[in-house]
């Protein structure tokens, strides 16, 4: 058996031949070399599985780019089919005695107050689930360095504290070739931006935290849809779905809160 | 869309890249497509969610069939996705014990070669893949899915801020090491493959 390397010049007949990018003379003589070594002939499938796998990354970044697509689209639709309601002057034939008015304002301001208050309990998850973003960070914080390959973090969230802007600006310099400690930083980034309202960046900053942030990316569009008065659309629906259709979803209670409350008429009323 | 256009965002597609996002992104806002395919599922036991979760389904495999040459580009692209959404409804409805109301037109015989076995892929191979996938490193991630997509080494050392192209290639070769020691470090390999 001839010994056998895997080195870029096998990677590159390897790629040519499964591009089919090879002359008929090439490719004999390729299948000739594989057939007469085995090391050869194995990596070569391994490769093609490599695909394979590279295929699933290339699949999710696709659904990921699909959904911003759909939020903007979701978002222009909302712009164009939003209504002006006008208010009807009431039109009295009596003048009422003086206390029904009394009791009537009273128990509109009851009914208003209340339900106001429901609605605003409930859109105060999406800060209440930023604030929960930024608490882990916040956590972190305390670790001393050095304790995990995260260290590099610390400093950054040290220094910058609640200032989520300049916090960015240094976790964004973080280069990818650190790994594991740049899909960290894109997925804090991502996180810090959904705080501040800013979902197109926060969506942005997950995809490139890759399959880390891949429970964020749910969480943080509901939370998005949510602060943009979008309950009612088809993509919060999904969102919240998916979230609910993986009981092992860190966000899985947050997301049945969620739909039970949003249900709601006063939800409606106020929303 | 015309001909002409539906031969142009193939050929963006293949050609991989910006272009690829760019033609993506304008097929999956053509709503014609979008609404024929929802109106189909509506007619056939579906709703209007359904119909949007299968769209999105249908690009992946539209995206995925145009860059493994699976799709002719003498075909037309709109029946060709039409079809795929069709055929992996019938899939979801055959798994429910429900079938399709309409049958599949010539046309859309002819113009896809889609089969609705080779759009599902086996759920542990998917699990199978995915785990190995995981324990690659996200840059190796990012750098392996941007040769895939046909990126120039230029456009991947400037999206990764890489020193320049031969830095990418440099580690192109040996991300795609990395991944193929993994694959046969792994376990389960032996019975995945084919």
């Amino acid at each position: 058996m001839n010994s056998f390397s895997l080195n870029e010049t096998w990677l590159d007949l390897f790629e040519r031949y499964y591009l089919k990018q090879m002359s008929d003379e090439e490719t004999t003589d390729f299948l000739q070399n594989l057939n007469k070594n085995q090391d050869a002939s194995k990596a070569y499938d391994a490769f093609v599985i490599s695909k394979e796998v590279v295929e699933q990354k290339i699949e999710a970044s696709l659904r990921a780019q699909i959904q911003e697509w759909q939020l903007k689209v979701t978002d222009r639709d909302q712009k164009e089919n939003s209504k002006i309601i006008q208010l009807e002057k009431p039109q009295t034939t009596t003048k009422p005695v003086r206390w029904i008015r009394w009791v009537a304002a009273a128990a509109i301001l009851f009914v208003v107050g209340f339900g106001y208050t429901k609605y605003m309990y409930v859109k105060e998850y999406a800060d209440t689930l930023g604030r929960d973003y930024i608490e882990e960070i916040t956590a972190l914080q305390l670790r001393s360095p050095g304790e995990s390959p995260e260290a590099p973090l610390f400093d950054i969230l040290n220094k910058y504290h609640n200032d989520y802007t300049s916090a960015i600006k240094e976790l964004d310099k973080i280069e990818p070739a650190t790994g594991a400690v740049y899909s960290k930083a894109q997925q804090y980034i991502g996180r810090m931006y959904t705080r501040m309202g800013q979902c197109e960046p926060a969506a942005n900053a997950f995809t490139k935290a890759g399959v880390v942030a891949d429970a964020d990316i749910d969480m943080s569009a509901v939370i998005c849809l949510i602060k943009s008065h979008q309950t009612s659309t088809p993509m919060f629906e999904k969102k919240l779905n998916k979230i609910l259709s993986d009981p092992n979803h860190p966000n899985y209670t947050d997301a049945q809160k969620i739909k039970n409350d949003t249900k709601g008429i006063w939800w409606s009323l106020f929303n | 869309m015309d001909v002409a256009e539906e031969k142009r965002l193939v050929e963006m597609i293949q050609a991989g890249g910006r272009l690829r996002e760019q033609a993506l992104s304008n097929i999956y806002n053509d709503s014609g497509i979008k609404d024929k395919l929802t109106h189909m599922i509506t007619n056939n036991h579906g709703n209007t969610q359904d119909g949007e979760d299968l769209y999105q389904e249908a690009m992946i495999v539209l995206d995925k069939n145009i860059r493994s040459g699976d799709f002719r580009v003498e075909g037309s692209l709109t029946s060709y996705l039409y079809s795929i959404g069709k055929y992996l409804w019938m899939n979801h409805l055959r798994k429910k014990s429900l079938t399709l109301k309409e049958s599949f037109s010539d046309q859309e015989l002819i113009s896809s070669s889609v089969q609705p076995d080779n759009l599902m892929m086996d759920e542990q191979r998917k699990e199978y893949l995915k785990n190995l996938l995981s324990k690659l490193g996200t840059k190796c991630q990012n750098i392996l899915e941007m040769w895939q997509l046909s990126y120039s080494m230029e456009e991947i050392a400037n999206a990764l801020k890489l020193t320049d192209s031969s830095t990418a290639r440099k580690a192109k070769y040996d991300c795609q090491q990395q991944l193929i020691k993994l694959i046969q470090s792994n376990p389960h390999t032996k019975n995945e493959l084919k």
